[in-house]
Protein backbone atom coordinates (compact mmCIF):
# COMPACT_ATOMS: atom_id res chain seq x y z
CA UNK A 1 0.00 0.00 0.00
CA UNK A 2 0.83 3.42 -0.77
CA UNK A 3 -1.14 5.41 1.62
CA UNK A 4 0.89 6.75 4.37
CA UNK A 5 0.49 5.02 7.48
CA UNK A 6 0.45 7.86 9.34
CA UNK A 7 -2.26 9.66 6.99
CA UNK A 8 -4.60 6.15 7.29
CA UNK A 9 -4.49 6.58 10.80
CA UNK A 10 -6.35 10.03 10.44
CA UNK A 11 -8.90 8.79 8.15
CA UNK A 12 -12.26 8.53 9.44
CA UNK A 13 -15.79 8.36 7.87
CA UNK A 14 -17.07 11.52 6.79
CA UNK A 15 -20.65 10.35 7.38
CA UNK A 16 -20.25 9.50 10.83
CA UNK A 17 -16.68 10.25 11.38
CA UNK A 18 -15.87 6.36 12.83
CA UNK A 19 -12.91 4.14 12.15
CA UNK A 20 -12.62 3.19 8.40
CA UNK A 21 -10.46 -0.25 7.11
CA UNK A 22 -8.48 -0.73 3.90
CA UNK A 23 -10.02 -3.52 2.45
CA UNK A 24 -7.85 -6.75 1.11
CA UNK A 25 -6.49 -5.28 -2.19
CA UNK A 26 -5.54 -1.84 -0.91
CA UNK A 27 -8.16 -0.26 -3.00
CA UNK A 28 -11.44 1.18 -0.95
CA UNK A 29 -11.71 2.33 2.96
CA UNK A 30 -14.94 0.71 4.29
CA UNK A 31 -17.11 2.31 7.20
CA UNK A 32 -18.50 -0.88 8.61
CA UNK A 33 -21.22 1.38 10.43
CA UNK A 34 -22.41 3.37 7.50
CA UNK A 35 -22.04 0.30 5.28
CA UNK A 36 -20.17 2.52 2.40
CA UNK A 37 -16.83 2.47 0.59
CA UNK A 38 -14.50 4.81 -0.17
CA UNK A 39 -12.40 4.55 -3.24
CA UNK A 40 -8.67 4.77 -3.38
CA UNK A 41 -7.81 6.20 -6.76
CA UNK A 42 -4.19 6.53 -7.87
CA UNK A 43 -3.28 6.60 -4.31
CA UNK A 44 -5.81 9.32 -2.75
CA UNK A 45 -8.42 8.18 -0.70
CA UNK A 46 -12.16 10.07 -1.92
CA UNK A 47 -13.76 10.53 1.23
CA UNK A 48 -16.54 12.24 0.10
CA UNK A 49 -19.95 10.69 1.01
CA UNK A 50 -21.32 11.70 -2.14
CA UNK A 51 -18.92 9.55 -3.79
CA UNK A 52 -18.68 6.52 -1.36
CA UNK A 53 -20.65 3.48 -3.16
CA UNK A 54 -22.88 1.06 -1.05
CA UNK A 55 -20.87 -1.76 0.90
CA UNK A 56 -23.39 -4.47 -1.05
CA UNK A 57 -22.95 -3.14 -3.86
CA UNK B 1 -30.90 26.90 23.79
CA UNK B 2 -30.41 27.32 19.92
CA UNK B 3 -32.22 25.78 17.27
CA UNK B 4 -30.29 23.53 14.99
CA UNK B 5 -30.08 24.13 11.50
CA UNK B 6 -28.12 22.41 8.52
CA UNK B 7 -25.34 24.78 7.40
CA UNK B 8 -25.77 26.34 4.05
CA UNK B 9 -23.80 24.90 0.31
CA UNK B 10 -20.43 26.37 -0.28
CA UNK B 11 -18.92 27.99 -3.01
CA UNK B 12 -16.00 25.62 -4.05
CA UNK B 13 -13.00 28.03 -4.62
CA UNK B 14 -10.00 26.10 -5.49
CA UNK B 15 -6.73 28.65 -6.02
CA UNK B 16 -3.18 27.07 -7.51
CA UNK B 17 0.26 28.30 -8.38
CA UNK B 18 3.14 27.13 -10.33
CA UNK B 19 6.07 27.87 -12.35
CA UNK B 20 4.97 26.48 -15.48
CA UNK B 21 1.92 27.91 -16.86
CA UNK B 22 1.89 25.05 -19.30
CA UNK B 23 0.31 22.88 -16.14
CA UNK B 24 -2.74 24.95 -16.27
CA UNK B 25 -4.54 22.92 -18.68
CA UNK B 26 -4.05 19.78 -17.26
CA UNK B 27 -4.78 20.80 -13.59
CA UNK B 28 -7.92 22.48 -14.35
CA UNK B 29 -8.76 19.48 -16.37
CA UNK B 30 -8.29 16.99 -13.40
CA UNK B 31 -9.56 19.66 -10.93
CA UNK B 32 -12.99 19.67 -13.25
CA UNK B 33 -13.01 15.63 -13.66
CA UNK B 34 -13.36 15.81 -9.87
CA UNK B 35 -15.26 18.46 -8.97
CA UNK B 36 -17.61 19.27 -11.95
CA UNK B 37 -17.29 22.61 -15.01
CA UNK B 38 -16.02 25.65 -13.42
CA UNK B 39 -17.39 28.84 -13.54
CA UNK B 40 -15.35 31.88 -12.94
CA UNK B 41 -11.19 31.98 -13.37
CA UNK B 42 -9.19 34.47 -12.60
CA UNK B 43 -6.89 36.05 -14.58
CA UNK B 44 -2.82 35.05 -13.40
CA UNK B 45 -2.10 36.81 -10.90
CA UNK B 46 1.71 37.24 -10.00
CA UNK B 47 2.46 35.02 -6.51
CA UNK B 48 5.75 37.69 -5.58
CA UNK B 49 4.76 37.98 -1.94
CA UNK B 50 7.29 35.71 -0.01
CA UNK B 51 10.25 33.62 -0.72
CA UNK B 52 8.74 30.57 1.03
CA UNK B 53 8.49 28.36 -1.97
CA UNK B 54 11.52 29.72 -4.68
CA UNK B 55 13.25 27.03 -3.15
CA UNK B 56 10.64 23.96 -4.11
CA UNK B 57 9.47 25.55 -6.97
CA UNK B 58 11.58 28.47 -8.77
CA UNK B 59 10.25 31.44 -9.63
CA UNK B 60 8.53 33.43 -11.21
CA UNK B 61 5.44 31.93 -9.43
CA UNK B 62 1.66 32.60 -11.01
CA UNK B 63 -1.09 32.37 -9.09
CA UNK B 64 -5.04 31.28 -10.41
CA UNK B 65 -8.35 30.90 -8.84
CA UNK B 66 -11.19 28.99 -10.14
CA UNK B 67 -14.36 28.50 -8.68
CA UNK B 68 -16.75 25.24 -9.71
CA UNK B 69 -20.28 25.56 -10.59
CA UNK B 70 -21.63 22.81 -8.08
CA UNK B 71 -21.73 24.00 -4.29
CA UNK B 72 -20.35 21.89 -1.98
CA UNK B 73 -21.43 20.50 1.84
CA UNK B 74 -18.91 22.70 4.21
CA UNK B 75 -18.42 18.95 5.77
CA UNK B 76 -16.58 18.36 2.64
CA UNK B 77 -13.93 20.80 2.66
CA UNK B 78 -11.56 17.79 4.46
CA UNK B 79 -11.55 15.23 1.76
CA UNK B 80 -11.44 17.98 -0.82
CA UNK B 81 -8.52 18.69 0.74
CA UNK B 82 -7.22 14.80 0.37
CA UNK B 83 -7.77 15.04 -2.75
CA UNK B 84 -5.66 18.34 -4.10
CA UNK B 85 -2.95 16.91 -1.72
CA UNK B 86 -3.00 13.62 -3.77
CA UNK B 87 -2.79 15.64 -6.90
CA UNK B 88 -0.10 17.87 -5.80
CA UNK B 89 2.00 14.55 -5.52
CA UNK B 90 0.86 13.11 -8.73
CA UNK B 91 2.22 15.89 -10.08
CA UNK B 92 5.39 16.35 -8.33
CA UNK B 93 9.26 15.93 -9.20
CA UNK B 94 11.72 14.43 -6.95
CA UNK B 95 9.68 15.29 -4.24
CA UNK B 96 9.28 18.95 -5.14
CA UNK B 97 5.54 20.08 -6.11
CA UNK B 98 5.08 21.54 -9.54
CA UNK B 99 1.60 22.84 -8.54
CA UNK B 100 0.39 24.20 -5.05
CA UNK B 101 -3.44 23.67 -4.67
CA UNK B 102 -5.23 25.60 -2.02
CA UNK B 103 -8.72 24.59 -1.87
CA UNK B 104 -11.25 26.60 0.44
CA UNK B 105 -15.29 27.47 0.40
CA UNK B 106 -17.40 30.89 0.51
CA UNK B 107 -20.30 31.54 1.73
CA UNK B 108 -22.13 35.00 2.02
CA UNK B 109 -20.05 35.83 5.55
CA UNK B 110 -16.41 34.42 5.12
CA UNK B 111 -13.88 32.59 3.12
CA UNK B 112 -12.55 29.58 4.29
CA UNK B 113 -8.83 27.46 3.48
CA UNK B 114 -8.42 23.97 4.14
CA UNK B 115 -4.58 23.46 5.72
CA UNK B 116 -2.69 20.69 6.45
CA UNK B 117 -0.66 22.21 9.32
CA UNK B 118 -2.01 23.36 12.77
CA UNK B 119 -1.60 26.89 13.66
CA UNK B 120 -3.09 29.17 16.77
CA UNK B 121 -6.08 30.07 14.43
CA UNK B 122 -6.84 27.15 12.37
CA UNK B 123 -9.44 24.48 13.58
CA UNK B 124 -9.69 20.94 13.11
CA UNK B 125 -12.35 19.45 10.74
CA UNK B 126 -11.24 15.83 10.31
CA UNK B 127 -8.84 13.97 8.25
CA UNK B 128 -5.86 15.27 9.59
CA UNK B 129 -7.01 19.02 7.75
CA UNK B 130 -7.90 22.11 9.71
CA UNK B 131 -10.08 25.21 8.15
CA UNK B 132 -8.17 28.26 8.12
CA UNK B 133 -10.75 31.32 8.53
CA UNK B 134 -9.09 33.15 5.66
CA UNK B 135 -11.49 36.70 5.19
CA UNK B 136 -14.57 37.51 6.72
CA UNK B 137 -17.46 39.81 4.31
CA UNK B 138 -18.00 43.25 6.12
CA UNK B 139 -18.69 46.81 4.96
CA UNK B 140 -19.13 45.27 1.50
CA UNK B 141 -15.90 43.66 1.17
CA UNK B 142 -13.49 41.14 2.29
CA UNK B 143 -11.62 41.91 5.58
CA UNK B 144 -8.03 40.39 6.23
CA UNK B 145 -7.45 39.01 9.45
CA UNK B 146 -4.10 39.22 11.02
CA UNK B 147 -3.20 35.83 9.67
CA UNK B 148 -4.47 36.59 5.98
CA UNK B 149 -1.76 35.36 3.23
CA UNK B 150 -1.14 38.63 1.76
CA UNK B 151 -1.90 37.10 -1.93
CA UNK B 152 -5.96 37.05 -0.30
CA UNK B 153 -5.69 40.57 1.32
CA UNK B 154 -4.44 41.67 -2.66
CA UNK B 155 -6.89 43.83 -4.83
CA UNK B 156 -6.72 41.22 -7.82
CA UNK B 157 -7.88 38.74 -5.33
CA UNK B 158 -10.58 40.90 -3.37
CA UNK B 159 -11.90 41.53 -6.54
CA UNK B 160 -12.43 38.03 -8.06
CA UNK B 161 -13.79 37.18 -4.31
CA UNK B 162 -16.52 39.98 -4.18
CA UNK B 163 -17.89 38.65 -8.15
CA UNK B 164 -17.80 35.28 -6.59
CA UNK B 165 -19.75 36.07 -3.80
CA UNK B 166 -22.23 38.15 -5.95
CA UNK B 167 -22.39 34.56 -8.25
CA UNK B 168 -23.36 33.02 -5.34
CA UNK B 169 -25.64 34.68 -4.09
CA UNK B 170 -27.43 34.49 -7.60
CA UNK B 171 -26.95 31.27 -7.61
CA UNK B 172 -28.71 30.85 -3.83
CA UNK B 173 -31.62 32.42 -5.00
CA UNK B 174 -30.75 35.75 -3.03
CA UNK B 175 -31.98 34.07 0.09
CA UNK B 176 -28.67 33.56 1.53
CA UNK B 177 -26.63 36.83 3.44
Amino acid sequence: MTLNPELLKMLACPQCKGPVEVNAEESALTCSTCKLVYAIEDDIPIMLVDEARPLDD
Amino acid sequence: MSQLKSPKPAKLIIGYFLKERSLAGPVTEALTERFGPTDLISPWIPFDYTDYYTKEMGRPLFRRILTFTNLIEQDDLPGIKLITNGLEEQWAKEDLRQVNIDPGFLVASRFVLASGKDFTHRIYIGQGIYADLTLIYTKDRFQPLPWTYPDYQSEPVQQFLVKVRQKYIIDTDGKIR
